[in-house]
């Protein structure tokens, strides 16, 4: 541990606005980035019409089905480069996010300088964790789903319970996604706060889980259904006040961005409380 | 008829046909003239109005409502069958009789019956041999279908007709369009009573009709007598892949026997109901109407109520009430919405079928009195308003194919055409500028579905063309139904919305019961809007007539003090003040492609946000269209508000924007892209 650092506050987002914010502007940065090559396409294509891409907002969408028509052979390589700027933007996201997490685990001045030299140490170990969890995520989504799809099939039901089987199938793939998700972020406050390995923050990670796994399950559920919420709100007020004009625009823009913050800030709020219940299970090994 | 999977596949966006149809195309005879040499615009000169075809009566402003709208169609082919299905062979045994009045002006030595089902009797069909890409129908056959006729006997003429004396007509072996030899002509206003009996198999569900496990569609499954046209001709014609019906009118009495279980929604009003030994047998009876369906089916749930008198009925899948409780509001909208349009929906049932996963080639598809619909069963959870729209469609075809009983073999587009636009102006109405679906704060609606559908053919494609006379399917479906509705969009947008409806309102209502060409469509354009509006429909409709808009350039400019020597020139006087004081002068340069010269108006925006409206009637390929104002020209656009929805690109329609960067696109994409990243929580 470095002994610079005081490590006996209680880890704490809210005391870190700072730093939250720049979490967020990152984030928001990195989806201007991969929304980029499909703002410029379709720019290039309304570029003569006095209103611009208001237009797209219009009711009817007369040229809004013209742009997706003569925008359509430019569509898979668009959506092949949002795809890859997704990913990339994940994986660079895992800087900022070490940097958040050292410093929501820490009160007082906090140098630059040593949060970059403490979260460069943790982001090898990040980077592995984020590979396994991403691919472990997608094998059991795809185990869950083709095997779930075939046993449902093969029993021959009629709908409803077809239906609903095949739902159930949907949400079992999605809690198994968030359970995964919910370990992987307890191995990476590990990772971080204790400088630990991958195997040993993994291993970590389920101790912690074993120890309270009602208070950590908590912890997470009652912060990412809040932040759900509030980007679901989001996006039905942008979507209730429109594009149409400059004003209109704006407005959308800020309720789009409040959302974005407010679960952003949330999400620091649960790394906080995951480094929380990491430090109140003593390691065992 | 609607196509189910380019619906739900995105509002119908399809890839651009490339086959070249111009082999195909039939020289209709559309009486009017059919100038189109290249370059020259043929939209606005008069077409003569002296047309060969159909003249239909006056359409005075008795046909603006219901008053004048006949009771009755002409009873000319009635059929009363006792039908007996075997859901387990996939059977039906039927006997009975076909009563027939030759309504014709010819005596007639012959009739046509259509043996639809045999469509599906082998690799020989017509149907079978014509490669179907684009359209329903595509699969394969898990089991051939077809029809034995074993008895058909004219009663009057004491002499049994079947087996018909020649071979079937078409060398290679389609036995769906046949010739009934008489032993001797049946004279004008004579009847024939046709005792007959047969026997129908019905395929795996394939093209609207047949078998999936316990679930049947039973559609085209009876010895159909072709139409009898009032000149003597028959019109009748093999079953073919792109191609609907037609049909007389008649009155209809089936009685239908299904074992116990078995919901049956059938074509008409039930009148009796009977069950035993195992079995339930329903009679339905239906005056004025042409044609017959049934949905048999042991896994059917029901929901029934009553709108304006008529009994609608909603039969589907367990699981999918959600999309019952959506077809049935579309219902009851459309009844008051189309009926006040079209003159009064007349029958007293109306009945629903969504059939289960796996039958959708029965969905999309309209029968007297009968509409089937289909989709999967989330579908009212999704932003698109698949459910209302297919059933507004098939609703819409109660009156364009149903009341008003086109050629659907010959001329589609007076069918699905008019069905579409007629669907497309409903859903308008009901969800104005989202009719389509809506997400994201993005609104679609159907006509700019249907516009983008009408694009995807070629751009010069004639819409008045037989069934049989487009290269694929989505050429079939991007002109009869995208292009018929774009271009009767275009006409209420250019003309005035309320004359066109007053046009096709007194179209349908004057030719309740009959059997129009395209010719009463053009008349009834003409005489409520104008002969302007019908020359547009003629140029489009026969001569693949199409039209592009854009705005070249720009330029103004304040007048300054002239430059030179005025005056004496050893003492030269000052320059005269410039003309026009502080005013800008200058000109926007427009140009219209394609061969229809659609009048439209030029919107010309100035710097200090003033705004003109220009009307430029487009005569030539190019105009100069001078601007005087306040303040510098900003922008100029053609047609802005997309009058002229035919226009084939509206991105060019306008100059004067600036960027290359959508800022709206970015900040929203920007938002979803990192509420993804949020999601996926690294
Ligand atoms: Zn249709």
């Amino acid at each position: 541990m470095d002994e610079d650092l005081d490590e006996t506050v209680r880890p704490s987002a809210s005391a870190r606005p700072g730093w939250v914010f720049g979490f967020y502007a990152f984030r928001a940065i990195a989806g201007l980035a991969v929304a980029a090559p499909l703002a410029i396409e379709v720019g290039v294509l309304v570029s003569r019409l006095p209103r611009g891409d208001a237009v797209l907002f219009d009711a009817g969408g007369e040229v809004l089905l013209d742009v997706v028509r003569k925008g359509h052979q430019a569509a898979p390589a668009i959506a092949a480069g949002a795809g890859i700027g997704l990913l990339v933007a994940a994986f660079v996201g895992l800087a900022p996010l070490a940097a958040l997490l050292v410093a929501i685990g820490h009160r007082g001045a906090l140098p630059l300088r040593v949060v970059a030299a403490r979260s460069a140490r943790a982001l090898g170990t990040l980077s592995l964790l984020w590979g396994l969890a991403l691919f472990t995520q997608a094998v059991t989504a795809a185990l869950v789903h083709f095997g779930w799809g075939r046993v449902v099939t093969s029993f021959g039901w009629a709908p409803p319970r077809d239906n609903l089987a095949r739902v159930a199938g949907v949400v079992v793939v999605v809690a198994l996604a968030l359970g995964i998700g919910v370990a992987h972020d307890l191995a990476r406050v590990v990772a971080v706060d204790e400088l630990r390995g991958t195997y040993l923050a993994m291993a970590r990670a389920i101790e912690v889980v074993r120890a309270r796994p009602g208070r950590v399950l908590a912890s997470y559920a009652a912060r990412a259904s809040l932040a759900a919420g509030a980007l679901a709100v989001g996006v039905a007020l942008a979507a209730r006040v429109g594009h149409a004009t400059a004003p209109r625009f704006a407005l959308s823009a800020i309720a789009h961005q409040a959302s974005l913050l407010v679960a952003v800030a949330l999400r620091a709020s649960w790394l906080a409380a995951a480094m929380r219940h990491a430090r109140a299970t003593p390691p065992e090994t | 008829m609607r196509e189910i999977a380019g619906i739900v596949g995105g509002f119908g966006l399809g890839l651009a046909s490339f086959a070249v149809g111009g082999g195909l195309i039939r020289a209709e005879p559309s009486g009017g003239e059919r100038a189109a040499e290249s370059g020259a615009a043929v939209a606005v000169a008069l077409a003569p109005s002296a047309a060969a075809g159909q003249a239909p009566a006056s359409l005075d402003d008795r046909w603006d409502d219901d008053s004048s709208l006949p009771a009755h169609a002409e009873r000319v082919a009635s059929y009363t069958l006792v039908a007996r299905l075997d859901p387990k062979a996939h059977e039906v045994e039927a006997t009975g009789t076909i009563r027939w009045t030759n309504t014709s002006r010819v005596p007639q030595q012959e009739l046509w019956l259509h043996l639809y089902l045999n469509a599906f009797k082998n690799e020989r069909t017509l149907y079978m041999r014509t490669p179907g890409s684009g359209f329903r129908g595509g699969g394969t056959l898990a089991d051939w279908g077809s029809i034995s006729v074993v008895r058909l006997r004219a009663r009057e003429l004491e002499a049994d007709l079947w087996p018909p004396a020649d071979a079937p007509i078409d060398p290679l072996g389609d036995e769906t369009d046949v010739r009934v030899p008489l032993p001797r002509a049946v004279a004008p206003g004579e009847s024939l009573t046709l005792e007959v009996a047969f026997r129908a198999h019905l395929p795996s569900i394939s093209l609207r009709t047949g078998h999936f496990e316990a679930f049947h569609m039973v559609a085209q499954w009876f010895p159909k007598l072709a139409r009898l046209e009032a000149d003597g001709r028959w019109a009748h014609f093999p079953f073919t892949r792109f191609s609907e019906f037609y049909a007389d009118f008649g009155a209809y009495d089936v009685t239908v026997d299904v074992p116990a279980g078995f919901v049956v929604g059938a074509t008409g009003r039930r009148t009796s109901f009977a069950s035993g030994g195992g079995r339930e047998v329903s009679r339905f009876v239906q005056d004025d109407v042409h044609d017959f369906a049934f949905a048999a089916w042991d896994g059917f749930r029901e929901k029934a109520t009553t709108v304006d008198g008529v009994q609608l009925r909603c039969l589907y899948p367990a699981g999918y009430d959600r999309a019952a409780d959506v077809e049935i509001e579309a219902a009851r909208f459309g009844l008051g919405h189309l009926g006040a349009a079209y003159g009064r929906y007349p029958y007293e049932t109306l009945t629903i079928v969504h059939p289960p996963d796996g039958a959708d080639e029965a969905g999309g598809m309209e029968y007297p009195t009968l509409i089937t619909t289909g989709g999967p069963w989330y579908l009212p959870w999704t932003p698109v308003r698949f459910l209302e729209l297919i059933t507004v469609h098939e609703l819409a075809h109660q009156w364009f194919y149903g009341l008003v009983a086109t050629d659907e073999h010959r001329s589609p587009f007076l069918d699905e055409g008019l069905t579409s636009y007629a669907e497309s102006e409903a859903m308008e109405a009901w969800y104005p500028g989202s009719s389509a679906g809506e997400l994201l704060g993005l609104r679609v609606g159907v006509p700019a579905t249907y516009r983008i559908g009408g694009l995807s053919a070629l751009h010069d494609g004639t819409v008045a063309r037989g069934a049989d006379e487009f290269a694929t399917g989505s050429e079939y479906g991007s002109l009869v139904y995208g292009r018929t509705a774009t271009l009767l969009t275009t006409l209420g947008r250019t003309f005035g919305p309320e004359r066109l409806r007053r046009a096709l309102g007194r179209y349908a209502r004057s030719q309740r019961f009959a059997h129009p060409g395209p010719e009463a469509l053009l008349a009834a354009l003409r005489e409520s809007i104008g002969p302007e509006a019908e020359a547009v429909a003629r140029a489009v409709l026969f001569d693949g007539a199409w039209v592009d808009y854009r705005v070249d350039s720009f330029a103004s400019s304040r007048p300054s003090r002239p430059a030179g020597i005025f005056g004496d020139p050893t003492s030269p006087s000052a320059a005269p003040a410039p003309r026009g004081g502080n005013r800008w002068f200058g000109d926007v340069l427009v140009r219209r492609r394609g061969t229809l010269a659609l009048p439209v108006e030029v919107e010309l925006t100035a710097t200090d946000g003033s705004v003109q409206r220009v009307a430029w009637d487009a005569g030539q390929p190019f105009a100069r269209l001078p601007y005087e104002g306040s303040a510098a020209l900003a922008s100029a656009a053609v047609d802005p508000n997309h009058a002229a929805l035919l226009s084939s690109d509206l991105l060019d329609d306008a100059k004067g924007g600036g960027g290359v960067v959508a800022p709206r696109v970015l900040e929203l994409g920007g938002f979803v892209a990192a509420a993804l990243i949020h999601a996926a929580a690294p």
